[in-house]
């Protein structure tokens, strides 16, 4: 087994999956969550069923008395908007820990050791999801900052991104990892091959009179060595959440000036989710037709590809027409950093045959590579998804 | 990509223009056609029985850049290799048409046939198992997948360690332990001092697939004497004598220096020149060996082995160092050396090399983790024994000392580990032997007696060195020798054996120092009649069959030709048994003992049923009267009396207790306490212990044990003293001693009398 992201196909909205194979443990990383009631079993064919997915290939482990319970090591949101968070108050348990049962593994709810959000977990939420996700957000800072023993249990741990000078969130600095940082420890684990180099959000914009959500994302670099030893990265995939332009000159500014561009490779990417689902707003304001002009700090951006770089948009199809997000302008300027062939929409890159596939990459020496094609049989037997045998079929002598 | 057109190896073969009348064939090639859209396909004639498929595959690239910058493009020419007969039993093979495929810088390719491309190495293990579920455009898809990881640097499952070269078309084979010719290689032990290269003596045997040669020994200049008069002793022999041993003197040869080598050869030398040519590549010269072979060899046949040993940068995948034996032989003749030299090109084939098991090895095939320690006793190499005993060999774990006084009759073979040929050696000896010839390459800590469990139980000092004493011998007898044996507090006892005509398995393992004990495990295995009917039914048979005076008990030997008992029931329960066996070796003896039973059933169908019975510490203590006598109580019943005695305080209170008396082991078990029945009386002074309901409840223990356990004693508390009999107690027992020795075999009278701070028995 090979580390992995998987970008999962859910429409205008993000959700990837990050799993890093150490020490024959595979720690999970969730980015974002888009999952639609619709998706669920077969009903609709241009969906795929992404929780199906997570709960064929999430790791299980016995929680409480809860044998075989589905479980993420760490949850990381972006921000709160519904398009990165939809579904988690009926797919992911809440609460303590300890009162996890059966009738939660039953209803189909993953575990999370470990929640990743930025601290505006403590402003106001826009959509139930959110609430839930602020809640239970809260539920945990509240264990930490009161020193509770249950604080380090898996399904309380907690890391806060970014610095917002929140007096509710003082004293909680062991926990928190601001822009410049390097993640190493996940769920309680060291990983030698795998870490997460901070980008976002600054303090800057999260203490802005106004705050705009998107540019607060968190964005981050993750970064895959082939092995332990290895001196350089092998694969660098960037997530940026929403963050428009504003916020990635920030990253750009802040980063070079530290040096990291060079001393960490903190910029560097092979594979780019293209922020807020391929819209205008990573280039420049909308609308795109008053502002047509890329800004230079995003384009730099990109030149930071290496190799034969791929980016992904994670949306809709992109058609060309004036819809934003997608943009079919931004597509463009992608496609001129990249190529056609390297530019993934997750809606079309893959399909069997209405339904959209999920983009895998597997983490190799050499880079990023598209999963191998898989092997058929010579022998075979039809699944419950079969189309035919979920629609009538008519037979008669006339 | 910018390359040139490759030269492709297809243009020196014909275009394939016969008829093919192999039906599998044919629609598998027109599945293939549609798999690729329908384009005609392109065939050659690949050596009249083959035929090839001109194909280009596509293959996705690492976005960093191919891995060493190896030569793999994006559109990679292939061709599909098949045979016109046996397809598709004899899977396609796959090969590069590419005359400049980097094959050099690649493991997994097979050596090639001279001025052939290699074929690809597609399947860890049997290609043909593995196309017997696929079909041509899988093997497609697989070649694509190879490609993109010879691409990615992926093709080795282990970075850290070095892909072996794959070989194909041996003649015969070379057994030896590579850790033995690494250890030559590396140390640099050179027959001749400061040379580069080492003799072994080989034994040779010849099969229809070539020549078979087992490395004996390394000749060092200290057993070169012994080792010349081994080999002259045996070249003398008559060559109809199946003693005869058929020595030959090989060679390894390696490079003092100390510089590694990573690229593969896949064209092996097939004469002595390019043998030399080959050493050469890897900075191996043969001038040394040359010169030997042509001055002091002193084979008698033409065959040499020689082995030559190439330094890899990386350790090898499935060995233990950074050493890659080449093995092949030479045949040199009389004539083909003159003058120092090897003058003729004399011809060289590659053999295939084995390593013999060693208990290491067999260790990780068989996943056993588990530890017995330096020494074991196995009592009993019987039927069962040996079975069980093989299965734990075969495990990597030899540490034994086999005793069995009997000897192996024909009939035994019908249920033996043994094989044939040991018939009327001693089963312990035979036994020892075939763990022997499993191992022949180590020196094993095994060994074995004909003397009696018992001669080796009274060996004092003896037992205390042994960390497992296993007791398979199914005999009564040697159990209560084995229960009175002075085992040291180290020693983990386990006793196998079968019952119910061979249906039953029954393992007890004893918990630390020995408590529980083998006889408590079986007392509270009859117990179990409480919770289980399968131990009810069963000891209610075995109580059948002894009443109608067949020669079969509680513990069955099969060591009769009368008893009726297959071979395959013994070996479910020595499977079964010897699993068990390896799983509680991997941990420290518990607190607890353990019985496992492994219950087999016929009807309704053949099947078996397994189960765990966990069995705490018991309350042991000696007779207050007569500490040659021992009582163990079941854990829970002492505090269960003395909870009963506090609840009746001040007045006494008392019953019946149940459960088996033993007199050669001078042991009363108890199992049970019943309740005062309702009719009995107490005031503070006296207990009159009833007999209502009293009767019948024994009645029904024995029903239910199948006579194994019964009455056993009895108690009465005092709760205000004294702490000993009192003269109203004492004429009891008088009543009951006479009583009890009218019958045919005598109760001890054992009564108990229970006080505030003490727990008296007493056993008349």
């Amino acid at each position: 087994m090979s580390s992995k992201i998987t970008y999962y196909p859910v429409d205008n909205g993000d959700q990837s999956l990050i799993s890093v194979e150490e020490d024959n443990y595979t720690t999970n990383i969730l980015v974002d969550c888009r999952i639609r009631e619709t998706s669920k079993g077969s009903t609709d064919p241009t969906q795929y069923d992404v929780k199906a997915d997570l709960l064929r290939t999430l790791r299980k482990r016995r929680i409480n008395d809860v044998e075989g319970a589905t479980y993420v090591d760490i949850f990381t949101l972006s921000h709160g908007d519904d398009d990165h968070l939809h579904g988690f108050e009926s797919n992911f348990y809440q609460g303590d820990p300890k009162n996890y049962k059966k009738k939660n593994k039953d209803d189909g709810e993953i575990f999370i050791d470990v929640l990743w959000f930025s601290p505006m977990v403590m402003g106001t939420a826009t959509n139930d999801d959110e609430r839930c996700f602020n809640k239970e957000a809260k539920r945990r800072i509240k264990l930490h900052r009161d020193k509770s023993a249950d604080k380090d249990l898996p399904g309380n741990r907690i890391v806060i991104i970014g610095y917002d000078a929140n007096e509710d969130l003082d004293g909680l600095n062991l926990v928190r990892k601001v822009p410049g940082q390097i993640i190493t420890r996940f769920n309680d684990r060291d990983l030698k091959t795998f870490s997460i180099f901070i980008h976002g959000p600054y303090q800057q914009h999260l203490s802005d009179e106004e705050v705009d959500k998107n540019r607060v994302s968190v964005v981050f670099q993750a970064r895959f060595k082939a092995t332990a030893t290895s001196a350089g990265f092998c694969t660098l995939a960037m997530f940026g959440g929403d963050a428009d332009h504003h916020a990635w000159k920030f990253i750009l500014e802040k980063t070079k000036q530290k040096g990291n561009d060079v001393k960490q490779q903190a910029l560097s990417w092979d594979l780019f989710l293209a922020p807020h689902h391929c819209s205008w707003t990573f280039f420049n304001d909308c609308p795109q037709d008053k502002n047509p002009t890329p800004v230079a700090t995003s384009l730099k951006v990109l030149d930071y590809k290496r190799g034969v770089a791929k980016v992904i948009a994670s949306c809709k199809e992109i058609l060309n027409n004036d819809d934003n997000p997608p943009h079919y302008k931004a597509k463009e300027q992608y496609v001129k950093k990249v190529n056609g062939e390297n530019f993934l929409n997750t809606a079309t890159a893959i399909k069997s045959g209405k339904t959209p596939q999920p983009i895998i990459f597997e983490i190799t020496a050499q880079g990023p590579m598209r999963a191998k094609k898989t092997e058929g049989s010579a022998s075979v037997a039809g699944g419950s998804a079969l189309g035919v045998i979920n629609q009538p079929s008519g037979y008669g002598s006339k | 990509m910018g390359q040139s057109k490759p030269k492709r190896y297809s243009a020196t073969l014909a275009p394939f223009t016969s008829e093919i009348t192999n039906l599998d064939l044919s629609a598998s090639l027109q599945g293939l056609v549609r798999f690729l859209g329908g384009k005609p396909l392109k065939l050659f004639d690949w050596d009249g029985d083959q035929l090839a498929i001109s194909l280009t595959v596509a293959v996705e690239l690492p976005p960093l850049g191919n891995f060493d910058g190896i030569d793999i493009r994006k559109q990679e020419p292939v061709l599909i290799v098949i045979n016109l007969v046996n397809y598709p039993h004899v899977p396609p093979a796959v090969y590069p048409d590419r005359l400049d495929f980097p094959k050099d810088q690649l493991a997994h390719l097979y050596v090639t046939r001279e001025g052939g491309p290699p074929a690809f190495c597609l399947i860890r293990g049997s290609k043909e198992e593995w196309y017997a579920n696929k079909q041509l455009k899988d093997l497609v898809i697989r070649v694509s997948n190879w490609l993109r990881d010879a691409a990615s640097g992926e093709l080795t499952i282990d970075a850290d360690q070095f892909d072996p070269i794959r070989l194909e078309g041996y003649w015969g084979m070379v057994i030896y332990d590579y850790d033995q010719l690494m250890d030559v290689v590396t140390q640099n032990k050179s027959y001749i001092p400061q040379s580069d290269f080492a003799i072994g003596l080989f034994e040779r045997n010849q099969s229809q697939k070539g020549l078979i040669f087992k490395l004996n020994k390394i000749v060092t200049p200290a057993n070169t004497k012994e080792t010349f008069e081994e080999f002259q002793k045996e070249k003398e022999k008559d060559a109809s004598l199946p003693s005869k041993k058929r020595y030959h003197f090989g060679y390894i040869v390696w490079s003092n220096h100390q510089t590694v080598f990573d690229r593969y050869e896949v064209n092996l030398p097939s004469d002595w020149e390019r043998l030399k040519v080959f050493g050469a590549q890897f900075g191996i010269g043969l001038q040394n060996l040359e010169e030997w072979i042509a001055t002091a060899d002193a084979n008698t046949y033409v065959t040499i082995p020689v082995i030559i040993g190439v330094k890899r940068p990386k350790p090898l995948i499935g060995f233990s160092g950074n050493i890659e034996f080449f093995n092949f032989c030479l045949r040199v003749d009389s004539p083909d050396v003159d003058d120092g030299k090897i003058v003729n090109n004399v011809s060289v084939f590659f053999q295939a090399h084995k390593q013999p098991l060693t208990q290491r090895r067999a260790r990780e095939i068989s996943g056993f983790k588990g530890s017995f320690g330096s020494y074991n006793l196995i009592i009993g190499c019987g039927a069962l024994g040996s079975k069980i005993t093989m299965h734990l060999a075969r495990s990597g774990e030899t540490n034994f000392i086999l005793v069995d006084p009997d000897d192996l009759s024909p009939h035994n073979l019908a249920r033996h580990a043994a094989p044939a040929g040991s018939v009327g050696l001693n089963k312990a000896d035979a036994l020892k032997n075939e763990i022997n010839r499993i191992y022949p390459h180590e020196k094993l800590i095994l060994t074995s007696t004909d003397k009696s469990g018992h001669y080796v139980l009274s060996a004092g000092d003896l037992l205390k060195v042994f960390n497992w004493i296993f007791d398979f011998t199914a005999s009564n007898s040697f159990s209560q020798s084995l229960i009175k044996a002075r085992v040291a507090g180290i020693s983990r006892v386990c006793k196998c054996y079968l019952s119910d005509l061979g249906n039953l398995g029954i393992l007890l393992l004893e918990g630390k120092d020995r408590n529980p004990r083998i006889d408590d495990l079986q007392v509270i295995l009859y117990s179990q009649y409480r919770h289980m009917p399968s131990i009810t039914e069963w000891l209610q048979r075995e109580n059948r069959q002894e009443e109608n005076n067949l020669s079969i008990t509680v513990g069955v030997g099969c060591n009769s030709e009368t008893i009726v008992l297959s071979d395959d029931v013994i070996s479910l329960h020595s499977a079964y048994f010897a699993g068990v066996i390896k799983s509680e070796s991997a941990h420290e003896a518990g607190e607890i003992g353990k019985i496992y039973l492994n219950q087999i059933t016929q009807v309704p169908f053949y099947s078996n049923v397994c189960n765990l019975i966990k069995v705490p510490r018991l309350d042991v203590m000696p007779a207050v009267n007569d500490s040659s006598w021992q009582v163990r109580f079941q854990a829970g019943i002492l505090e269960e009396i003395k909870q009963r005695m506090k609840e009746s305080s001040p007045r006494e209170t008392g019953g019946v207790m149940v459960g088996r008396a033993n007199f050669k082991t001078r042991t009363i078990h108890v199992v049970e306490a019943l309740a005062a029945p309702p009719d009995s009386q107490a005031n503070e002074v006296c207990f009159f212990r009833g007999i209502e309901g009293l009767p019948d409840a024994i009645e029904q223990i024995n029903t239910l044990s199948g006579n194994q356990l019964g009455y056993i004693g009895e108690w009465h508390s005092h709760p205000l003293g004294p702490n000993q009999p009192s003269q109203t107690d004492l004429n009891t027992v008088g009543k009951f001693k006479n009583y009890f020795e009218q019958l045919p075999t005598p109760l001890p009278v054992f009564l108990m009398i229970v006080t505030p701070n003490h727990i008296l028995p007493y056993i008349f």
